[in-house]
Formats: structure tokens, C-alpha cells, sequence
């Protein structure tokens, strides 16, 4: 936990039950990765890529993402709860019941996603997680 | 101390068991369904499931009971004296079982309802439907939510921070995340805080 991500690449990795709160993730690629059931919360993401990832119940609540890529990935009941998105694809995604309650979202692209049972609403953004500065 | 998670896709829940290392004596929280899946994993783990504790009454934390019974003579453990069919050791806020070698904390929460219990083991705690990750547990009213916000606050978000929180449903978290990010905080318009909580769970007395 609080962790800092530079450069990272873990493309076809897999992770169940991990935590990687509080972290800071700096163009870092995590693509066709298995992420099941773990905590990314309170996290800061640049530049990072998770194409094609299964991101199954992952609790990313709090999270400040910007040009961050999920696309093609399976986000099955995972969690944006809080969450600060920016210019970050969820193209072709699974989004069946993934929660971005009180999230505040800017040039998100959710082409082509099923979001069946997937909850949103208005909130103003979120503090800013304490996390390392980026 | 080995934890196994089973999610139950019919329910939406989660069932957790902890085991030693080496396999043994087991305990078992919220069998909301026995299925093949969970079976390998209790048996691939080598546990024999001796505890069964339950946070909630609710079918969605009992479904399984019937079958694990069947299997497993296990001893229950709920706010309620009979659940299903079956006798249960009632559990009474604020005390503690001595589970084999585990020391497991209870605490109750009658404002989420009168049948939640908490468990407290080592750093983890299995909190069922008292809070998911980033959201409070759901009430019938808004008197009632915001009842149950002051008690998180009272009795909940004054644990340590490395806390592992295990709902009954969804993702995992901790108790720092939780503190500084879940709803029911931020509904209250509690300002958000990062700093150390005091160590211990604080005292309840029984009624």
C-alpha cells in the first residue's frame, strides 16, 4: 500500500485479493491482467493502460485517473465509488453493475459498453487522495 | 493463517474461511451458498469447518447452511438463537469468542438491524452488510441511514487504519480507505481527515 508506479509494466499478470491502496501509478501498462477482488483505492493513475484486463469486483473508490485506458476489460461490480476520472476509455468494456456513485467524470468514453445495472450520479469532486504527489 | 474467499454469483455475496496454514480446524463466515467450487476449496485446503459465524439473518448469508451442515459438524455462531432449523450460540455485542486458538471480537450494530454482528480477527475484520466498500450498509429510511452513519462513526471508523475490512459484498478494503472515503462519512458532511486513529476497538456494554 501507498506505493509509487513509474514505468511499470506487469502485462499478464494476475492478482486475487491484493492491495495497492493509496498508491500512485505513472505510465504504467497492466494490460490482459487478472485483478480479482483487490483494492486500488484512494489510488492516482497516469498514462496507464489496462486494456483487455479483468478487473472483476476491484475496489478503485477514490481514484484520480487521468488518460488512463480500460478498454475491452471486464469491470463486472467493481467500484469507482468517489472517483476523480479524466480523459479515460472504458471502450468496449463490462460495466454490468459497476458502481461510479458520486464520481466526477470529464471526456469519459464509454463506447460500445454494456452498463447494465451500473449506477451513476452527480457529485462534486472528491478531496484529493493522500497518495504521493505525482 | 490462511484466508479462502468464495464468491456466491446467485447471491451476490461473499463467503470467507479461515484456516490454518497446515489445514485443520476452520471456521467459516456467512455460508451463503455450498457449492462444488467452495467444497474443493475447503477440502483442497485441507480445513474442517468446526465454526460457522454469521453477521446477518438474511437469506443471502444462510443459503448455504442447510448443505454445510450435512457435511461439516459445525457449531453456529449468530445475534440470533435459531437460525433455519438449526440452534446457534447467540452472540452478545461486545464480547468475544475463544474459537480454538482465535480470538475473534463481536460487535453489533441494531442500527443496520437487530441481527448484525460484526466479526474482529487479527487485523481483518468480516463485517457483512454494516458497509461495502466506499458505501454504508442499506436501511429502509433515512432516519434510519443516518442513524447508522453516527454509529459507523462512533464505533467503527475509530479502529485502526491497517484494518483489512471483508464485506459480504463486493471488493475487499481497508479501514483507512474507508474513513476517508465512504459515503456515509461524506454524507454527513464529516470532513474528510487523514490521520491516526486510536488503536482498539472501543468498549460496548452489554445489555
Amino acid at each position: 500500500m501507498g506505493c509509487r508506479w513509474d514505468e511499470i509494466q506487469l502485462d499478464g499478470a494476475s492478482f486475487r485479493h491484493c492491495f495497492f491502496d493509496f498508491g500512485v501509478f505513472k505510465r504504467c501498462s497492466f494490460k490482459k491482467t487478472s485483478f480479482l477482488f483487490c483494492s486500488v483505492s484512494g489510488s492516482r493513475m497516469e498514462d496507464c493502460d489496462w486494456t483487455g484486463s479483468d478487473l472483476l469486483h476491484v475496489n478503485f473508490n477514490a481514484l484520480e485517473a487521468l488518460r488512463t485506458q480500460f478498454s475491452e476489460s471486464d469491470l463486472y461490480f467493481t467500484r469507482f465509488v468517489g472517483s476523480k476520472l479524466d480523459q479515460v476509455a472504458f471502450v468496449d468494456c463490462n460495466l454490468k453493475k459497476t458502481q461510479f456513485t458520486g464520481s466526477w467524470l470529464q471526456e469519459v468514453n464509454f463506447k460500445y459498453s454494456n452498463y447494465e445495472e451500473a449506477e451513476f450520479d452527480t457529485a462534486p469532486p472528491p478531496p484529493a487522495a493522500p497518495g504521493i504527489a505525482l | 493463517m490462511k484466508l479462502v474467499f468464495h464468491y456466491s454469483v446467485e447471491n451476490f455475496s461473499n463467503t470467507y474461511v479461515v484456516g490454518p496454514d497446515e489445514g485443520g480446524d476452520a471456521l467459516l463466515i456467512d455460508p451463503g451458498v455450498l457449492d462444488v467450487r467452495l467444497l474443493e476449496a475447503i477440502e483442497s485446503n485441507s480445513f474442517d469447518i468446526r465454526w460457522v459465524l454469521i453477521t446477518r439473518c438474511q437469506p443471502h448469508h444462510l443459503r448455504g447452511l442447510r448443505t454445510l451442515k450435512k457435511v461439516y459438524d459445525a457449531e453456529i455462531y449468530s445475534r440470533q438463537a435459531n437460525v433455519l432449523e438449526f440452534e446457534c450460540q447467540m452472540v452478545k455485542p461486545g464480547t468475544h469468542l475463544q474459537l480454538g486458538p482465535h480470538r475473534i471480537d463481536c460487535l453489533c450494530y441494531p442500527e443496520l438491524s437487530h441481527d448484525t454482528v460484526i466479526y474482529k480477527f487479527q487485523n481483518w475484520v468480516f463485517c457483512g452488510d454494516l458497509i461495502s466498500a466506499g458505501k454504508p450498509g442499506r436501511t429502509g429510511s433515512a432516519y434510519a441511514q443516518a442513524n447508522l452513519a453516527q454509529a459507523l462513526e462512533r464505533r467503527f471508523f475509530t479502529w485502526q487504519d491497517d484494518l483489512l475490512v471483508f464485506p459480504g459484498e463486493g471488493p475487499p478494503t481497508t479501514l483507512r480507505s474507508e474513513k476517508l472515503f465512504n459515503l456515509a462519512r461524506r454524507s454527513a458532511g464529516l470532513e474528510v481527515q487523514d490521520q491516526k486513529a486510536p488503536v482498539g476497538i472501543p468498549e460496548e456494554k452489554a445489555p
